[in-house]
């Protein structure tokens, strides 16, 4: 049985047909062309696939397509069009925190979604909010020192 | 004297895109007209195949199924031997779950799968062999019937007398070690699109480490022409090794030809870890001897190790293996054999490291032991022994073409690591220490295309530079290295520089990217492209500029004159001349390695932990890695190679094991294979010590695998230092940790211990 799903996408209103066991993944990748969310598991263990679901960060492998009717979701896409994706570049640059660039999509996502509602975290709590992104490439410890430069922008001075 | 302009400068040409999502991966790539493929594993490991029916499958509408009739090539692949089959057809044996039987496409994932389960496949059940203790017992059964004793590769290495070693020695230490078999869990499963350009040829985009073998392994398996195969890499989300083997690429390649559609194969998470090769794991029998002063005098090693069902890689791991057995020490007598062994597991072959991982996990902890048995200090006990300038290093393969410098990067990393801290209350704080001398490639073995490398330099009419190579970048940086190599060799802005990569129509051979090497062969490469090309344009330049060819530079986009700068001749304005005058600025060189047969860098790891000795917890506090790496092309990059390096082989020593109980997958996903986190991570510092290396580019070693080779023994090593007990089985999970401590503090009975007890403490 074929659903018809309303949502509002980077801004855009969006309408598509899904199935009942396709994923918000599935919508974004396959109906919408959004690849910056990347398949990495398909069951939440790996976070590559992070989108920002009514400002929430969000495995989208775990939500059902019909579920995301009338969410807000903001896909690394959107997220590029904005002004503060300026500092996230800088900062993910400057420390060396990409490297294979497949987790760095859904690790950016978590990073917003964590610095919106704790603007000036500490390192244990930049860890955990980034403990639901695999990453396999950078050992994690850049990602976390261009959190705290991304931070310390922000405030125009350094921890 | 380093008056460098863009060595060593952070520089990143793929970081935006990524960061963007704009960066295109195999999976991420649709064509008009795809069909997506999948594929019919081995529902068991190991089987006879009576029949296959696909008859209900094929009658789905616009179902596409493919069995071994429909391979016209070889319908074998392999990097070594060609012993694995593409598909396994009816009469023919299924020799682990990575088998595939059967590929399907149709017009959806959903549909394929489904056309997937209507194939029906008559197979009769064999007993497996599951273990390497399984193999080596008399009469097992023959994983492949012309291989009755189930040896894949044997290797041996010998120097001196080891009988006469032992003769001399105070103290002899004999432990067996053992390291898991690893996943490489790069968060990208393999994918791959096959699809036809405008002459009908098949130009296959993937996810792959080594674009030419790639080609012409597929084109013959499949009976392609090999000029009929264009293979282009697409950006890896992460390789580790585990992307230099083919999966699904020639299926993707077969299912194309067969339908005559583009089609898309991507794997599930579950699929990539039953599909591609693993790192070996091995079983490690050490003997150790030692004067009283701690001075070594033999080693003797039995190495065996688990080739899975194909042969893979095996007899070039075994060999790195032995030859890194002895490490940076000088032990003069040496007795190494190694043996691996075809059971019903999955296939191992290339994964970051390349079986030195494995030795140096066994060598570095019994080491301690032994050091613990004569009471020496383990810093001290490596000093000792470290090869230096005059110390003859262990094996034929260690012939070193530069200074020795194994007690300078224990030096570093000590200094860099400070006072080992106290622990928190109910906890214990020790430090460990680990030594390695890592090889890396230079381009000069003729084994896996390894010998001879090809990169293109072009200075296109305005100065601006393209540079190509069959490298491929998977994160480690080789675009940005090669780019500024380029901009530092042609005296241009690294901004000036385009490089392309892994296209077999567009790059020339550069061989694999694996064992460490592109920076350097391409490196090397494209310097000796770059100074024919700079020849030619100084001849050019001298005449106009009034000025000999030799009293000319290049630097700051200009040729200049060198005692008088400002007579000079722009890049643009000369590679226009050129253009007019038949001046030919294309240049592909051919780089081969002189004298040195392999690189080796040398790598020391201090690691501090705190052990919960109740529930065997361990918290990692600090690690620190020292390497002499030459010289840092691009320093982000390589502290990137370092700690990223360092964290993954934290894994394999604490939680990562792929664990098969009668060859089917105990951890089949990343729910059950455990991965480090964040919140896993200790402080890492990464130490970069700069010996520039005679023959590399602009002093530049291979840096990529070596972090994973010191990491896991110097934490096995501070677990010991903390709690006196040495796990010998990989990975010191918490369960093996509590066990030992219990029975470390309530048993008095010798026995009961001697797997994981410590000696001497």
């Amino acid at each position: 049985m074929a659903v018809i799903v309303s949502l509002i996408v980077n801004g855009q209103p969006r309408t598509a047909e899904v199935g009942p066991t396709d994923t918000l993944l599935d919508l974004l990748r396959d109906r919408f062309d959004l690849t910056g969310a990347k398949r990495g598991c398909e069951k939440g263990d790996c976070g590559a696939c992070t989108v920002i679901m009514d400002g929430q960060a969000v495995c989208s492998c775990l939500v059902p397509a019909p579920q995301a009717e009338g969410a807000r979701i903001l896909t690394i896409e959107g997220f590029a069009e904005t002004e503060e994706m300026a500092a996230y570049e800088r900062a993910f640059l400057a420390a060396g925190a990409v490297q294979c660039g497949y987790c760095t999509p859904g690790m950016v996502l978590s990073v917003k979604a964590l610095l919106d509602f704790t603007p000036r975290p500490t390192r244990r709590q930049i860890e955990e909010g980034i403990s639901g992104n695999l990453c396999r490439c950078t050992g994690y410890r850049q990602i976390v020192e261009a959190v705290e430069l991304i931070t310390d922008d922000a405030e125009g001075v350094p921890r | 004297m380093n008056d460098f302009r863009s060595i060593g400068r952070a520089y990143d040409l793929d970081g935006s895109q990524k960061l963007r999502g704009a960066a295109k991966y195999a999976g991420d790539l649709s064509v008009p007209g795809m069909l997506h493929g999948v594929t019919l594993f081995a529902p068991v490991p190991r089987a006879l195949v009576k029949a296959i029916d696909a008859g209900r499958a094929r009658k789905m509408p616009g179902v596409v199924v493919l069995t071994a009739d429909n391979v016209s090539g070889s319908n074998r692949f392999g990097p070594v031997k060609r012993d694995q089959p593409v598909l396994v057809g009816p009469g023919e044996e299924a020799r682990f779950v990575g088998d595939a039987l059967a590929l399907v496409a149709a017009e959806s994932p959903a549909l394929a799968r489904e056309a997937r389960d209507r194939i029906e496949v008559e197979l009769e059940e064999l007993p497996v062999v599951s273990s390497i203790e399984e193999a080596l017992q008399g009469g097992a059964p023959a994983v492949h019937a012309e291989v009755p004793d189930n040896v894949c590769a044997r290797g041996e290495v010998t120097m001196g007398d080891v009988e006469a070693g032992f003769a001399q020695a105070a103290v002899i230490v004999e432990e067996t070690v053992r390291t898991p078999r690893q996943e490489h869990a790069y968060l990208e499963p393999e994918a791959a699109l096959a699809t036809f350009d405008e002459r009908g040829r098949v130009i296959l985009y993937s996810c792959v480490q080594d674009p030419y073998y790639f080609g012409y392994d597929i084109a013959q398996a499949v009976g392609l022409p090999a000029n009929r195969l264009r293979v282009v890499a697409t950006p890896l989300g992460g390789g580790f090794g585990g992307k230099d083997d083919i999966t699904l690429q020639a299926h993707t390649v077969l299912l194309a030809l067969h339908s005559g559609r583009p089609v898309r194969m991507v794997y599930s998470r579950e699929e990539s870890i039953r599909a591609h090769p693993k790192r070996h794991p091995m079983e490690i029998r050490l003997k150790v001897g030692a004067t009283e002063n701690g001075f070594l005098t033999a080693l003797e090693a039995q190495v065996l190790t688990d080739a899975g069902a194909y042969t893979g890689r095996s007899p070039v791991v075994v060999t790195v293996a032995l030859h890194s057995l002895s490490g940076p020490y000088a032990i003069p007598n040496l007795k190494l054999q190694g043996v691996s062994l075809f059971t019903n597991n999955l296939v191992t072959g290339a994964c970051r490291g390349y079986g030195q991982p494995q030795t140096t996990a066994a060598r570095e902890i019994v080491l301690d032991l032994l050091g613990a048995r004569l009471g020496i200090d383990p810093v001290r006990l490596r000093k000792a022994n470290a090869v230096g300038p005059n110390a003859r290093p262990g094996t034929p393969l260690a012939k070193l073409d530069s200074e020795p410098s194994a007690r300078e990067v224990i030096d570093a990393a000590l200094a860099e690591a400070g006072e080992l801290r106290p622990p928190a209350p109910g906890r214990r704080a020790g430090r460990g220490v680990a030594c390695a001398m890592p090889l890396f490639d230079i381009g000069a073995l003729p084994s896996l295309g390894l010998a001879g490398v090809s990169v293109g330099v072009e200075v296109m009419v305005d100065g601006s530079i393209i540079v190509t190579s069959s490298a491929v970048d998977m994160g480690q940086g080789v675009r940005s290295a090669l780019a500024l190599m380029a901009a530092e060799e042609l005296g241009v802005d690294p901004g000036q520089v385009t490089v392309l990569l892994g296209d077999t129509d567009t790059c020339p051979k550069s061989g694999p990217t694996t064992g460490s090497r592109q920076t350097y062969v391409s490196g090397n490469a494209l310097l000796a492209a770059a100074r024919a090309l700079k020849e030619r344009m100084a001849t050019e330049a001298a005449e106009r500029l009034d000025a000999s060819p030799d009293q000319l530079e290049f630097r700051e986009g200009a040729v200049r004159v060198l005692s008088e700068p400002h007579r000079a001749l722009t890049l643009g304005d000369l590679a226009r001349h050129c253009y007019y005058h038949g001046i030919n600025l294309r240049e592909e060189s051919w780089f081969k390695a002189g004298q040195a047969i392999i690189g080796h860098t040398f790598v020391a790891t201090v690691a501090d932990v705190e052990v919960d000795t109740t529930t065997g917890d361990v918290q990692v506090r600090r690690l620190v890695t020292a390497h002499d790496i030459g010289r840092a092309i691009n320093p982000t990059a390589v502290r990137g190679q370092l700690i990223g390096g360092s964290v993954q082989s934290l894994g394999w020593a604490l939680t990562e094991d792929l664990a098969q109980e009668a060859c089917r997958i105990m951890t089949p996903s990343l729910s059950e294979y455990i991965v480090p986190t964040a919140m896993d991570v200790p402080e890492v510092e990464a130490v970069l010590i700069e010996n520039p290396y005679p023959s590399g580019p602009f002093g530049a070693k291979g840096v990529g695998e070596h972090a994973t080779v010191t990491t896991a023994p110097a934490l096995l090593n501070a677990i010991y230092s903390a709690t006196g007990v040495m796990v010998r089985d990989y990975p010191a999970t918490p369960e093996k940790l509590a066990r030992a401590l219990g029975a470390f503090d309530e048993s008095d009975d010798p026995e009961r211990n001697t797997r994981t007890k410590g000696d001497g403490q």
